[in-house]
């Protein structure tokens, strides 16, 4: 079986904590929670980062099984196929939203006038041929783009707190924890990147260093994502609901930048880059979890029905970016609200259950391999 | 069977041809001798010194029982005699340069290797053209190449093997390793597809590369080639198996990872540092000689406001009155100047320079006062192809690259060109030869490899072989 190596998963964990949080989710939130947006914020990456280490922490245990063979012997069949119908669903939607995210950003950032199909179709094309490469494909192209991505919001991040004023939404908790509790549940389908993690289950090369570097490397992009988020809101202050894409609004408007030159252009490849992959990732996921409930042998069909069903969901929102946050900040947060405690519990149940093999069976295997040499 | 009859036969056997000569000579007790052999391969001098005279002078009275192999071992003067007993080899080793010597009585045939082909000496190669290091190339001979090697190399565990090739031509081919680096999975799997070649004709190595590489059908290089004996000895000992082919001055070399263009020898002769600063500089010369012409498109047709408001000016200032759209206008350029590249290699050394001059300068500039096409647009294309000179092994996949980059900036804009810049690395990404990925050391990132990567370190820091190869030991110093 291919597998990815732990440098790669690293970097894909740490992507997890990163994508889509410096986009629409800021403005969301601050729409709920006012001033005291930046704590909400706090809540749902910390949110991630749990789902982040639990599941590492499984992977690291179960590396000789995927995910669904696993739901497959914990539970029956059919119960595994509900739940691993409920994560695809939840992955499909993020994936879409993602893609739509990072088609309206760019249209808006840098397009004067496009036909959107234009830009529709390249992005399914190349999530569709990115998931059909698969495991490899996705694990070597991060090690490449890692570099760029955290380059541009390395500087992005440079180049804000030079005129950020961090006293700007001083004081907090003026209206008490309501509006953070709200902010927070109201933005929860942001969280939850994390969980295409369980689908590299058994596809990862294990070090022994896997879960320490994990957590390390998670925490301090947790840090950074919140650091980058709590600039955005000091600086833009009581703008904040007007400004959409809070990486792109940084780096375009901001003073410093302006005095420098235009280089909010560097962002805005940066979040393409970062949100096309992940969404290609998502994308391979939901080819997985078809292959696995539908018993589709060939991955190029089920490569064309997950691009087909991204279609079908952009679709249905119109292509409109605008109608699927209102489903998110509505609807999309209650499925949420539900799947995510429910593979916390599982997550649990699963690592309470881990047994670890038996040194006979290890002492078995290796006899027989000796035997053979 | 007379001695007439017996070399007519072989002659008629070889279908006749008039570049086959037969020399019939009488010996000092009468006894008849033949030769056959072709006109244009064999050492006549050496032939008529080291074979007729010999035989001539000897006395075959007192060779009773016409042993050939005391003919063989006292007699002919040649470093190669070997006895046939088939037809089949006999014809086969004539076709090769060697030359049949037939004696009356005997049914043994005596061939002696006194091919004379015509070769070049090894030379400095117009392609790898270096200011330090070695400057020996291979030649078209592949004993020469191969003693080009083994003149490196001088270890018993360079291990060579040889094929032949092609039902027609009957090439050579030698695939050398050092056994005791080269992983013995690969130089299997590289027996194995030369093995099942069924082709009537290898003319020159790069016929091999297509059977050799693991993604058919690939825009990119799926095997590495060297003109340079320095540089094969380098990759043997980094574990890669070297192809020599005869006829060929390209010895291939695998697996191949897409850095090894992005490396030159000259890089091993000078200071890390500096041969880490050309590297840098080749890959960005690689993202502009690609990417440049579609950024500039994208940016004109559709997100000027990127462009710093003076350079927007100035551009704007160019391109004012010029006929055609900036993306017809560049794809214009780029076509013309691949038509010129492809007249001067074509065109007689003189003619070729002064077509590039005609070329760059006259049309260039006539086209640009005419309003025909832009300064700008001239520049980025001209930068843009000097670029790709950068990695010169590279530059017939970035011609393609670059006119494709150049339709996607120019239809989908900046976002076009960075979803086709991630389905590239995808593809890329996706490859493997011989097991090793495409993309290694970068990606995967093997961390021990960036020290001859794009990065460069001393060689003293250096103590292990890459990863990225499959290797039998690891170990290179101590």
């Amino acid at each position: 079986m291919t597998k990815i190596t732990t440098n790669q998963y690293i970097l894909i964990a740490v992507f997890c904590i990163l994508t889509s949080k410096l986009m629409t989710m800021p403005t969301v939130i601050f729409n709920y929670a006012g001033k005291d947006a930046v704590f909400s914020v706090m809540l749902n990456i910390a949110i991630e980062l749990i789902l982040v280490l639990l599941i590492t922490g499984l992977i690291k245990k179960y590396n000789n099984t995927t995910f669904f063979e696993l739901l497959k012997l914990k539970f029956k069949k059919i119960i595994a196929i509900i739940i691993a119908s409920i994560l695809a669903l939840f992955l499909l939607f993020k994936g879409v939203f993602l893609i739509q995210e990072t088609i309206s950003f760019f249209t808006l950032s840098l397009f004067q006038s496009i036909n959107m199909w234009l830009l529709i179709i390249p992005s399914i094309l190349t999530i569709l041929y990115i998931s059909y490469k698969g495991l490899s494909a996705i694990g070597r192209s991060i090690d490449i783009y890692w570099v760029f991505v955290f380059l541009a919001l390395i500087i992005v991040f440079v180049i804000s707190i030079t005129k950020v004023d961090f006293t700007a939404n001083l004081p907090y908790f003026e209206n008490g924890f309501l509006p953070f509790l709200t902010g927070s549940m109201h933005s929860l389908f942001y969280v939850g990147n994390s969980l295409i993690l369980l689908l590299f289950m058994g596809k990862v090369e294990i070090k022994p260093s896997l879960f320490k570097y994990t957590s390390l490397f998670s925490c301090g992009m947790a840090f950074f994502a919140t650091f980058n988020i709590f600039i955005f809101y000091n600086l833009f202050e009581n703008f904040v609901p007007y400004c959409t894409f809070a990486l792109s609004n940084l780096s375009q408007y901001n003073p410093f930048v302006t005095e420098l030159g235009h280089i909010g252009w560097l962002s805005i490849v940066e979040s393409t880059i970062n949100l096309i992959f992940m969404s290609s990732i998502f994308c391979y996921c939901v080819r997985q979890y078809l292959q696995f409930s539908f018993c589709i042998n060939k991955k190029i069909i089920a490569a064309i029905i997950s691009g087909g069903l991204y279609f079908v969901v952009m679709y249905l929102f119109s292509f409109d970016l605008y109608k699927m946050l209102a489903f998110i900040k509505d609807y999309a947060y209650i499925y949420s609200l539900v799947l995510i405690p429910i593979i916390i519990i599982l997550c649990i149940v699963l690592h309470s259950t881990y047994k670890k093999p038996s040194l006979t069976t290890n002492i078995y295997i290796k006899g027989k391999q000796n035997a053979k040499v | 069977m007379s001695i007439t009859q017996k070399t007519d036969a072989l002659k008629q056997m070889l279908n006749n041809s008039q570049d086959i000569t037969t020399r019939l000579f009488i010996c000092k007790n009468n006894t008849k001798c033949g030769l056959v052999f072709i006109d244009s391969a064999v050492d006549k001098l050496l032939l008529s010194s080291s074979v007729i005279e010999p035989l001539q002078k000897f006395d075959f009275t007192n060779n009773k029982d016409n042993d050939i192999t005391s003919i063989q071992q006292t007699i002919i003067a040649y470093t190669s005699v070997k006895t046939v007993k088939t037809i089949e080899d006999t014809l086969q080793d004539i076709l090769n340069g060697f030359c049949a010597v037939l004696f009356e009585d005997c049914q043994t045939i005596l061939m002696v290797e006194c091919a004379k082909w015509i070769t070049r000496l090894p030379s400095e190669p117009p392609t790898s053209a270096v200011i330090h290091g070695p400057r020996e190339g291979f030649v078209e001979d592949i004993t020469i190449n191969m003693s080009l090697i083994r003149k490196r190399l001088k270890t018993k565990e360079l291990k060579v093997e040889q094929l032949i090739i092609g039902k027609e031509t009957q090439t050579q081919v030698r695939v050398c390793y050092l056994s005791n680096i080269a992983d013995n999975n690969v130089v299997k799997k590289i027996l194995t597809k030369l093995k099942q070649i069924k082709i009537d004709g290898i003319i020159d190595s790069s016929y091999l590369a297509s059977f050799l590489g693991d993604n058919k059908g690939s825009l990119f290089k799926q095997v590495g080639t060297a003109e340079k004996p320095d540089v094969v000895v380098a990759k043997m000992l980094e574990g890669r198996i070297a192809v020599v082919v005869d006829g060929s001055p390209f010895v291939l070399t695998l697996p191949f990872l897409y850095i090894e263009d992005l490396q030159s020898s000259n890089d091993y002769y000078l200071s890390p540092a500096h041969a880490t600063f050309m590297r840098i500089m080749r890959c960005f010369g690689l993202f502009g000689a690609i990417i440049l012409p579609g950024i500039y498109v994208a940016l004109l047709v559709y997100h000027y406001e990127i462009i710093p408001i003076k350079l927007l000016i100035t551009i704007t200032n160019s391109i004012q009155g010029i006929p055609l759209p900036p993306f017809i206008e560049v794809l214009f350029i780029i076509v013309m100047f691949e038509c010129l590249y492809e007249a001067s290699l074509r065109m007689p050394r003189y003619i070729g320079l002064a077509l590039s001059i005609v070329g760059a300068i006259i049309l260039g500039d006539t086209a640009v006062k005419a309003g025909l096409i832009s300064s700008p647009g001239v520049l980025v294309v001209a930068v843009a192809g000097m670029l790709s000179y950068t990695v010169p092994d590279q530059s017939a996949q970035i011609s393609v690259l670059r006119v494709i980059f150049t339709i996607i900036g120019g239809i989908f804009g900046l976002y076009g060109l960075i979803l086709g810049g991630m389905v590239l690395i995808a593809y890329l990404a996706s490859m493997t030869s011989y097991n090793s990925p495409y993309l290694a050391p970068l990606s995967p990132f093997i961390i021990p490899d960036q020290k001859d990567g794009i990065l460069k370190r001393s060689l003293n820091q250096q103590k292990t072989r890459p990863q990225s190869i499959p290797n039998k030991n690891a170990r290179r110093q101590g």
